[in-house]
C-alpha cells in the first residue's frame, strides 16, 4: 500500500516536473523567436492631420526582412507632440487600421518594352489589385511623355485588372508630372492614402521639375513608394538608367519605401509584400494638446517598444493657420490702444503743418503749409476767406486771365 | 531744386496716409475677427474664407478711403471705399485660404507665411488697381510685395512677443500697413504720368494719370463735380467740366470744356494744348503741374 502511494506521489511529481519543464521551454522558445527577429524598423508613413485637432499617425513596423510585425498593442507604443507625452485616444491592431487608398504609377516609356519588363509590371499591378481588401480602393496612373489616367480610383477588382492589361509601352519618362497627378487623385481621399511607383529610367519629359516634386510630397501626407526597375539584359546588378538618389529621396520625404528590383521577376513579389506592409500598419490617434491652429510645425515622437528592445521615431506636421489662432480673451482694450495710436498718426502731418506754419508767424494755413512757403505761384499769396476759398487779389492774377 | 524736394516729399506723404489707413484696416480686421472667434473650426479653409473675407473688407474699404481723403472728396472715399472694400472681401474670402493651402505646402514657418500673405495681397491689391488711377498690375504687385513682407512681419511679431495676442494684433496691424504701403509705393514708382495740385484745397496732391494714357482708353476729366469728373477740384471757379486730359499712349492732350472760363498752361489760354513735363495747368484758382516719366 506503502509502495503505490510513493508510486502515485512519482508519477505526479514526474508529470509536474515535466509539464514545468514544457512551460520553461515554451517560454524560452517564445523569447528566443523574438530575440530572432533582431531589430525592428519603424517607421510613420503618414501623418493625417484633416480631423485636426484630433491627429492620426499611421506607423509601419517591419522586422529585419521587410516583414511587417503584427503582434504590437496599443500599450508598445508611445507618442509625445513637441516633447509632451500623449496618451491615444485611438489604437488600431496591425491589419485594423482602416481602408487603403492607392495610386498604382506605372512607367510606359519605350525602355519598358525590353526584357519583358511591361509585363511583369502589368504583372505585379495585378497581384496588387488581388490583395486588396473589402473598403480598400486602388486607381491607375501610367505615364510616358504624358500622364494617362488609367483607372480612377475604384474598390471594384474586374475593372482594374481590365485597365492594367490594356497599359502599352511606347515613347519617354514624364515621372514627375505623374507624381502630381496621382497626388491630385488621392487630394479628396481621407485615411490611409500610398502611391506605389514602378519606372525603369530617368525623368526625361514633363513639365514639373524634381524640387516640385520633392516639395509636393513632403506636404501632401501620401507615402509613396518607389521601384526602380533593372534590366538583366544589361546584368541583374546594374542601376544604370534609374535616377536611384531621386526616387530615394522622393520615398524618404514622403514617409514611403524605396526599393530596387533587380529583375522583371521579382516585381510581383515586391508589390505583394507592399501591400503586406500598408495593410497591416498601425494607426494611432491622440488629440493635440495644442489645439489652436498657430501655423506652427509639430514635431511627433513614436517610441515602440519591441521585444527586441524601444526604437523611436520622429515626423511633423503643420496644423495650418495662415492667420494663427489664439486663444479667444477680451481684446478692447488692446483695439483702442491701436486705434489711438493709428488716429494720432493720421493727423499728425496736420497738425505738424499747422505748427510749422504757426512758428513762421503766417497764421492757420491749408494742409503742409510748411511746404506752401516755400511755394512760387502768386497764388498762395491771396487772402484765405470765411468760407476757406482763396480769394485772388488783382494783382496776383496770372497774366493770362488779364490777357482775355 | 525746391520743388523736385517738395514733389518727393508729397509722394512720401501718400505712402504714409496709405500705411496708416491699411493698418487700420488689418486692426478693425482683427478686432472683428477676434471677437467673432473662430478658435478650433474644423474645416481650415472655410474658416480662412471668413477671416480673409472680413480682414479683405476692411483692408480694402480703408485703403480706398485713402484715395477719397487725399483728395479731399467724401463721395469719392465712400465711393472708392465701398467698391475696393467689396472687392477686398471677396479677394479676402478667395485669397486667404489659396494662401493657408500656399502656406502649408510651403511648410509653414516664415517662407509659408511670406507666401500665404502675398496671395492675399495680389487680390487686395487688384482690388485697389480697379478703384485707383493705376494700372491693375501695378496694385497687385504692390499688394504681392505687401503681403509678403507683411507675412514676414506676423510671423516676427507672433515669435518675438510672448503674448500670442499681442504677437497677431501687431502682426496684422503691420500686415495691413505693409499692404497699403507697398502698394501706394509701387503706384508711385511705376507711374508714368501724373498731375500735381499746386494750390487750393488739394495742395500737395497727385493724380495718377497712367490709368488713362492709353490712345484707347478713356479721357480724365478735370472738373468740380465729384461726380462728373475723375478729377475732381473743390473750386467754385471751376465748371462741373472744365477740361478734357486724353492720352495717346506717350503724351497727354488738353482740351478746353469749359465755355467761357478758360483753361491755361504756362499762363497762356489754350483750346487744345500737347502737354509737356512740368508745365503748369490753371483751371478756375487752382494750379496743377503735369509730371511725366519717360
Amino acid at each position: 500500500m506503502k509502495i503505490y502511494f510513493k508510486l502515485r506521489r512519482m508519477y505526479y511529481t514526474t508529470m509536474w516536473l515535466c509539464i514545468a519543464v514544457l512551460a520553461l521551454a515554451g517560454f524560452l522558445v517564445t523569447v528566443l523567436e523574438a530575440r530572432a527577429e533582431g531589430p525592428v524598423t519603424v517607421q510613420v508613413v503618414q501623418v493625417d492631420k484633416a480631423r485636426f485637432p484630433e491627429v492620426d499617425v499611421y506607423v509601419s513596423v517591419t522586422d529585419a526582412n521587410g516583414q511587417p510585425v503584427k503582434n504590437l498593442t496599443p500599450e508598445d507604443f508611445n507618442l509625445a507632440e513637441d516633447g509632451q507625452p500623449l496618451s491615444l485616444t485611438h489604437a488600431s491592431r496591425a491589419g485594423e487600421q482602416g481602408p487603403v487608398t492607392a495610386v498604382l504609377v506605372i512607367d510606359k516609356s519605350g525602355s519598358m518594352n525590353h526584357a519583358n519588363k511591361m509585363e511583369a509590371a502589368r504583372e505585379a499591378a495585378i497581384a496588387f489589385v488581388q490583395l486588396m481588401r473589402p473598403g480598400d480602393a486602388t486607381g491607375v496612373i501610367s505615364f510616358n511623355t504624358q500622364v494617362t489616367t488609367v483607372q480612377p480610383l475604384t474598390e471594384d477588382k474586374e475593372s482594374l485588372i481590365e485597365a492594367i492589361k490594356g497599359i502599352e509601352a511606347v515613347d519617354d519618362t514624364a515621372m514627375y508630372d505623374a507624381l502630381h497627378e496621382a497626388s491630385a487623385m488621392l487630394e479628396p481621399v481621407s485615411g490611409r492614402k500610398a502611391i506605389i511607383v514602378v519606372t525603369d529610367g530617368m525623368n526625361t519629359a514633363g513639365q514639373r521639375t524634381r524640387d516640385e516634386t520633392l516639395t509636393l510630397v513632403s506636404e501632401q501626407g501620401v507615402s509613396i513608394y518607389t521601384i526602380g526597375l533593372g534590366d538583366p539584359s544589361q546584368g541583374t546588378e546594374t542601376y544604370a538608367g534609374i535616377d536611384e538618389p531621386t526616387l530615394k529621396a522622393i520615398a524618404e520625404e514622403s514617409g514611403g519605401l524605396y526599393t530596387f528590383a533587380p529583375n522583371p521577376e521579382n516585381l510581383r513579389n515586391l508589390y505583394e509584400l507592399l501591400s503586406l506592409r500598408i495593410q497591416n500598419e498601425y494607426k494611432l490617434t491622440y488629440r493635440s494638446p495644442n489645439r489652436l491652429r498657430d501655423g506652427t510645425n509639430r514635431a511627433v515622437a513614436v517610441a515602440v517598444a519591441a521585444p527586441s528592445g524601444s526604437t523611436e521615431v520622429t515626423a511633423a506636421y503643420n496644423p495650418g493657420g495662415v492667420i494663427p489662432e489664439v486663444e479667444p480673451r477680451s481684446t478692447w482694450r488692446l483695439f483702442g490702444l491701436i486705434f489711438a495710436v493709428l488716429a494720432f498718426l493720421l493727423v499728425l502731418p496736420g497738425i505738424v503743418g499747422k505748427a510749422g506754419a504757426l512758428v513762421s508767424g503766417r497764421g492757420p494755413a491749408p494742409r503742409r503749409a510748411r511746404t506752401s512757403d516755400k511755394g512760387k505761384t502768386k497764388a498762395r499769396t491771396g487772402k484765405k476767406s470765411a468760407k476757406g476759398r482763396i480769394r485772388l487779389t488783382g494783382d496776383s492774377r496770372p497774366s493770362g486771365k488779364r490777357n482775355r | 531744386m525746391i520743388q523736385k524736394g517738395e514733389t518727393i516729399m508729397n509722394r512720401y506723404m501718400r505712402a504714409y496716409y496709405y500705411a496708416i489707413l491699411g493698418a487700420m484696416g488689418g486692426l478693425f480686421g482683427w478686432q472683428i475677427t477676434e471677437t467673432l472667434g473662430f478658435v478650433g473650426g474644423q474645416n481650415v479653409y472655410l474658416s480662412d474664407a471668413l477671416l480673409g473675407g472680413i480682414i479683405g473688407l476692411c483692408v480694402g474699404l480703408l485703403i480706398g478711403f485713402t484715395e477719397g481723403l487725399l483728395t479731399r472728396s467724401a463721395v469719392r472715399a465712400l465711393r472708392a471705399g465701398l467698391i475696393s472694400g467689396l472687392i477686398g472681401l471677396a479677394a479676402g474670402a478667395v485669397g486667404l485660404p489659396v494662401g493657408e493651402w500656399v502656406f502649408q505646402l510651403s511648410g509653414g514657418e516664415i517662407l509659408g507665411r511670406a507666401l500665404g500673405w502675398a496671395t492675399f495681397g495680389v487680390l487686395v491689391g487688384l482690388a485697389e488697381g480697379v478703384t485707383g488711377g493705376t494700372q491693375m498690375y501695378k496694385g497687385a504687385l504692390g499688394g504681392l510685395i505687401g503681403g509678403a513682407v507683411g507675412g514676414v512681419i506676423l510671423e516676427l511679431a507672433k515669435s518675438t512677443l510672448n503674448d500670442p495676442v499681442l504677437g497677431k494684433a501687431l502682426g496684422l496691424v503691420l500686415l495691413g500697413a505693409s499692404v497699403g504701403t507697398f502698394i501706394a509705393l509701387i503706384v508711385i514708382l511705376l507711374s508714368r504720368a501724373w498731375l500735381e495740385v499746386k494750390s487750393g484745397k488739394l495742395q500737395g496732391t497727385e493724380f495718377i494719370l497712367d490709368k488713362f494714357m492709353s490712345l484707347k482708353g478713356p479721357a480724365a476729366i478735370i472738373g468740380s463735380n465729384v461726380l462728373k469728373s475723375d478729377i475732381a477740384l473743390p473750386d467754385p471757379d471751376i465748371a462741373p467740366q472744365h477740361a478734357q486730359l486724353k492720352g495717346a499712349d506717350t503724351h497727354f492732350t488738353l482740351r478746353d470744356m469749359s465755355v467761357d472760363m478758360g483753361t491755361f498752361v504756362n499762363s497762356q489760354r489754350i483750346e487744345v494744348h500737347r502737354l509737356a513735363n512740368r508745365q503748369v495747368i490753371r483751371v478756375g484758382n487752382t494750379e496743377l503741374v503735369y509730371h511725366e516719366k519717360r
